[in-house]
């Protein structure tokens, strides 16, 4: 490889950390109302996880990546988002 | 210069991936998030000690998909100015070279490095995240931590006001000096395509609240930010050539008690300190109508 073109961390390859799975972390989840969206772009943009990408006019949640932090639902300004809950029954247990 | 007009025309590639370390809610991701969208692909960054150099990962996986190197607590500027000497000396001259520090990387533990570099007119980004605190150590207190916060040290509040840290890198009349918010995407994605069309020793200093050492759930950290800016105790603006512009003039006003009230860590605020910051905020403000 050329020294021109730069090397990453020289232990990880690039974006390695994108194989991890978040779903661990999370309570709750996005759900999104595409029949209020109006694609402002605003979540893309406040996700600190990269959760949210647009995708054909719509805004899709990668669940991989979202920990379920609720910053996309408080800040949609046509409320579009709501958070919902992950765990169902007793408290700590996960329904799959 | 060609700045993005709109949310639209904003990339959707990540440099910094999804799956990284932060918390939820994190506001130093989401920093880092966002002005990646502006520095693009041919980008160093270096991180001092701080939550963001372990956010991004260490060892065997990282978040970054661009070359990333963690310095020293002191260092991050100088390592930075190491890096551009290298690159000019192999004639490389389309990189940014980006020092990325937190409060105390930059303000504190790391400020001798960040005024010999700005003395010296390094041509590079020196990036500060400021969530107020030293998160990554459980949130004590630094020099940047506002008057009268509750910290792990300070229990009944910081007794000595916040240091104008903007103030004191004006002084040193860098090539370009920018505030930001993480509230505000576009107008911080606009300052980081400015700022890396200029060459010159760089600083943005961008609020990323941290929820934490705040005192707010998780998922206030972009509504604190933007009432930070609502209620003019973070004003954003930008500085070229030592002229103030500012750029974002908030859409609503809301009085400074409505911000801090949010927060747990001002639980101890007196009513003469809360006046004194409105008057500093109304004073702000009265600058930029007139």
């Amino acid at each position: 490889m050329a020294a021109k073109e730069l090397p990453v961390v020289p232990s990880a390859r690039p974006g390695t950390m994108a194989a991890a799975d978040m779903s661990r972390l999370r309570e709750q989840r996005p759900v999104i109302d595409m029949g209020k969206c109006n694609l402002c772009r605003e979540c893309l943009l406040y996700c600190p996880d990269a959760a949210l990408r647009e995708d054909k006019n719509e805004i899709k949640v990668y669940l991989q990546f979202c920990k379920g932090c609720g910053i996309c639902a408080l800040e949609c300004p046509t409320q579009a988002i709501t958070m919902v809950g992950e765990y169902a029954g007793n408290r700590g247990f996960i329904d799959k | 210069m060609e700045v993005y007009k709109t949310l639209a025309e904003i990339p959707q590639d990540e440099l910094f991936t999804g799956g990284h370390g932060g918390c939820r809610g994190c506001g130093a991701a989401l920093a880092v998030r966002q002005a990646m969208k502006a520095l693009g692909p041919r980008t160093i960054i270096n991180i001092p000690a701080s939550c963001m150099a372990t956010i991004g990962g260490s060892g065997l996986t990282t978040a970054w998909m661009v070359p990333f190197y963690h310095s020293l607590f002191e260092c991050a500027p100088a390592v930075a100015s190491g890096i551009r000497a290298a690159l000019d000396i192999q004639g490389i001259k389309d990189v940014n070279v980006v020092s990325w520090a937190g409060d105390a990387g930059t303000a504190d533990i790391g400020f001798q490095a960040l005024t010999g570099a700005a003395e010296r007119q390094e041509n590079i980004i020196h990036v500060c995240y400021d969530n107020e605190t030293y998160m990554n150590t459980g949130g004590q207190a630094g020099s940047v931590t506002p008057y009268q916060a509750v910290t792990p040290d300070t229990p009944t509040g910081k007794p000595t006001p916040r240091k104008d840290m903007l103030a004191i890198m004006a002084a040193h009349r860098p090539a370009y000096l920018a505030t930001a918010s993480v509230a505000y995407p576009l107008d911080l994605i606009q300052k980081f395509q400015k700022a890396k069309a200029i060459q010159g020793f760089r600083y943005i200093h961008i609020l990323a609240p941290c929820f934490r050492g705040w005192g707010i759930r998780e998922d206030q950290t972009v509504q604190l930010a933007r009432m930070a800016v609502e209620c003019g105790l973070w004003q954003l603006y930008e500085e070229v050539d030592g002229r103030r512009r500012v750029t974002v003039i908030p859409e609503r006003r809301i009085p400074v008690r409505e911000y801090l009230k949010l927060q747990g860590r001002f639980k101890n605020i007196d009513e003469a300190t809360v006046a004194a910051l409105q008057a500093e905020a109304d004073r702000r403000f009265r600058e930029v109508q007139s």
